[in-house]
């Protein structure tokens, strides 16, 4: 177990690590074109914001379950 | 401006010192390792349960003395002047109403009722776990896939009653017969997936800050944990907000008519 251990963290550490990097791009793309839209066309904001703050909550999901699966790695000590 | 930006960070200052005091033997409030056994059911102070025992219980209150107010003011409705708790409700409530009646469409008032107590029982759920010493009973998956399961039964045995059984059943085979063995199986999975997914978004969310305002705490003590529960106070709002917009988005899927 002591060899696994270091694997266990280099593992959770990974999760982590990859899945705030897919959602932070996603989301900072979905940002952009969701500014860029209102700044456009300021009238649209209201319209735009609930679809916005959907996709930011089903992108984080991704985000949030490499931390759910990094939680369970570390529980594993 | 200034003003309420001071008020917020002395409030955040007063719970981060409130927690130090609570734990006076404990060297650490809630710290890292105290969340992860809590969250593997190991061991914990207070147990979700208590919260959400809590939450019911102000949530009662509130109403109670909501309506009352409502039954005095229907003579004389004038609106108060200042914001007070009162405003409040009508703030949340209105909100609530107005997102569900833009999604749902006319048939909205038979879930606003449920949507409506989802609201208001998850976001004062996840502003009770910003006051150190609470657990939160968002952050536990067993409260989270209730609501969940509530969920997913309400929209499939309304859909079913709009619809009928043989219309609705058609909404999971696709857009042409021969693919229905595939696309049914495809459904399925993804309606299933529907309650955890919600579920875990919201128990992911809540114990994610709970648990970054811990280690922060444990580390810098002051200052920083109070911006935390700031950030943490967003989230509270945004994810009540998000989970009863995919509630109403799943119902008004199941009932809507046009297809």
């Amino acid at each position: 177990m002591e060899s696994q251990a270091g694997l266990i963290a280099i593992a959770a550490g990974l999760a982590i690590g990859l899945g705030a990097f897919g959602a932070a791009g996603g989301q900072g793309r979905a940002a952009a074109a969701a500014f860029e839209g209102i700044a456009r066309n300021p009238s649209s904001k209201d319209d735009v914001f609930t679809p916005f703050l959907l996709g930011l909550a089903f992108m984080e999901f991704q985000a949030i379950l490499s931390f759910i699966i990094a939680i369970m790695l570390v529980g594993k000590f | 401006m200034k003003k309420v930006l001071f008020s917020l960070l002395s409030i955040g200052l007063g719970f981060t010192f409130a927690g130090h005091a609570q734990a006076a033997g404990i060297p650490h409030f809630i710290n890292y390792f105290e969340i992860t056994a809590h969250q593997l059911g190991m061991e914990s102070a207070l147990s979700p349960a208590v919260g959400a025992l809590f939450v019911t219980l102000i949530l009662a209150i509130l109403g109670l003395s909501f309506r009352s107010y409502v039954n005095s003011s229907l003579a004389n409705p004038v609106p108060s002047d200042r914001f007070g708790l009162v405003v409040f409700i009508e703030l949340i409530a209105g909100f609530v109403t107005d997102l569900t009646k833009d999604l749902i469409g006319t048939s909205y008032k038979t879930f606003l009722p449920l949507v409506g107590t989802l609201f208001f029982f998850i976001l004062f759920n996840n502003l009770l776990g910003l006051v150190p010493g609470f657990p939160p009973a968002t952050e536990s998956m067993s409260t989270n896939l209730a609501m969940g399961v509530i969920v997913f039964f309400t929209y499939n045995i309304f859909g079913i009653k709009a619809q009928g059984i043989k219309s609705y059943l058609a909404h999971f085979g696709g857009p042409v017969w021969w693919l229905f063995p595939v696309m049914f199986v495809i459904e399925l999975i993804s309606h299933s997936f529907r309650p955890v997914s919600l579920s875990l978004r919201l128990m992911g969310n809540i114990f994610g800050d709970h648990m970054l305002v811990g280690v922060f705490t444990g580390l810098t003590y002051v200052v920083v944990p109070s911006l935390l529960m700031f950030f943490g106070l967003l989230v509270a709002f945004v994810q009540s907000f998000i989970f009863t917009l995919l509630s109403a988005i799943y119902i008004s899927m199941a009932v809507s008519h046009d297809h």
